[in-house]
């Protein structure tokens, strides 16, 4: 019983894994994070063992819940380091002039445009725009209500469409 | 469908009120169609940046942490041996002339410290009798 239990769990997962790897690389940038990040989430979910798993009414909403507080702990603690050694630096939100050179076709201004987004409104967009789950399942990740999840989906789509049309009428 | 009704679903899209499967439609709207109006453009940019991030995969390989060995290292460090010998031994072979002072005193040397030690030993055999005679009175004192 038990090796048919975990045989479910890795199929589960199997199928989860893109999903987790490209939430986790949204949020924490770097492609070694997120590898990172992505085993270790399938890691603690394995250590739930399988009849906890299976009390919770949606696998992939719980995963995805899972994966997007890891990243805000270590985006927390990362912050925190940054803060400690000098509490002065704020990171700008303005793209740095190497990076204006390299933003050659739209596709890039894009990709600009949702880096620095905040952390929240990133994993709206990656919940909803990428991965193409419905409201309730975006409500009960974030752990907000769904009404809160649409005002927000629209205050970000209409942010990044008035940010690229600002870059496409005047250049960045 | 007409952009009648895509410029109403654009509407609705933007308001955050359109469903996935009129989201769908969108994308395939916005990938199929070539000409469009120009104040429409970034919506094509926006869906085909999220059509693309879609095809983003978990690594099949795992990729190992970095390791800071690269096989030119292996090539590099051989050569730096090579020539570090080279060098080592051509330094031998190029003695100054202090050195070759020193040479020739060490060898002097060397050659009387020779002689002093085989004839030391010669005396060390002498004295190695004096072990049997140990044994022999041993045996007389039993």
């Amino acid at each position: 019983m038990q090796l048919i239990a975990d045989q479910q769990f890795l199929d589960q997962i199997q199928a989860m894994r893109d999903k987790i790897f490209r939430i986790t690389k949204r949020m924490l940038v770097s492609q070694e994070e997120a590898e990172d990040a992505t085993q270790d989430v399938i890691v603690k979910l394995w250590s739930l063992g399988s009849e906890k798993r299976d009390r919770y009414k949606s696998m992939e909403a719980y995963t995805v819940t899972m994966a997007k507080n890891y990243c805000l702990d270590r985006l927390k603690s990362k912050q925190a380091q940054v803060l400690s050694f000098d509490d002065s630096i704020r990171v700008p939100k303005t793209l740095s002039l190497q990076k204006e050179i390299e933003l050659t076709d739209e596709l890039n201004w894009v990709t600009q445009l949702i880096d620095q987004l905040p952390e929240k409104e990133k994993m709206i967009i990656q919940l909803r725009e990428i991965e193409h789950y419905d409201f309730d399942q975006i409500a009960t990740i974030l752990e907000i209500p769904e009404g809160t999840v649409r005002v927000y989906l629209s205050r970000i789509r209409k942010k990044l469409r008035k940010q690229f049309l600002e870059i496409q009428n005047h250049g960045l | 469908m007409d952009y009648k009704e895509i410029k109403h679903l654009l509407d609705l899209y933007l308001e955050g009120n359109t469903n996935l499967s009129e989201e769908e439609n969108l994308r395939l709207f916005f990938k199929s169609t070539k000409e469009l109006p120009p104040e429409w453009e970034s919506f094509r940019s926006f869906f085909g940046y999220y059509d693309q991030a879609k095809l983003e995969r978990y690594p099949q390989e795992i990729t190992k942490r970095k390791s800071l060995f690269r096989p030119w290292m292996a090539a590099a460090s051989l050569v730096a041996i090579v020539l570090s010998l080279q060098f080592y031994s051509s330094s031998l072979n190029a003695l100054s002339t202090d050195q070759m002072d020193a040479q020739i005193a060490f060898d002097q040397f060397k050659d009387n410290m020779k002689k002093v030690s085989s004839l030391l030993n010669k005396g060390a055999k002498q004295v190695s009798y004096l072990d049997y005679w140990n044994e022999t009175t041993q045996k007389l004192i039993k």
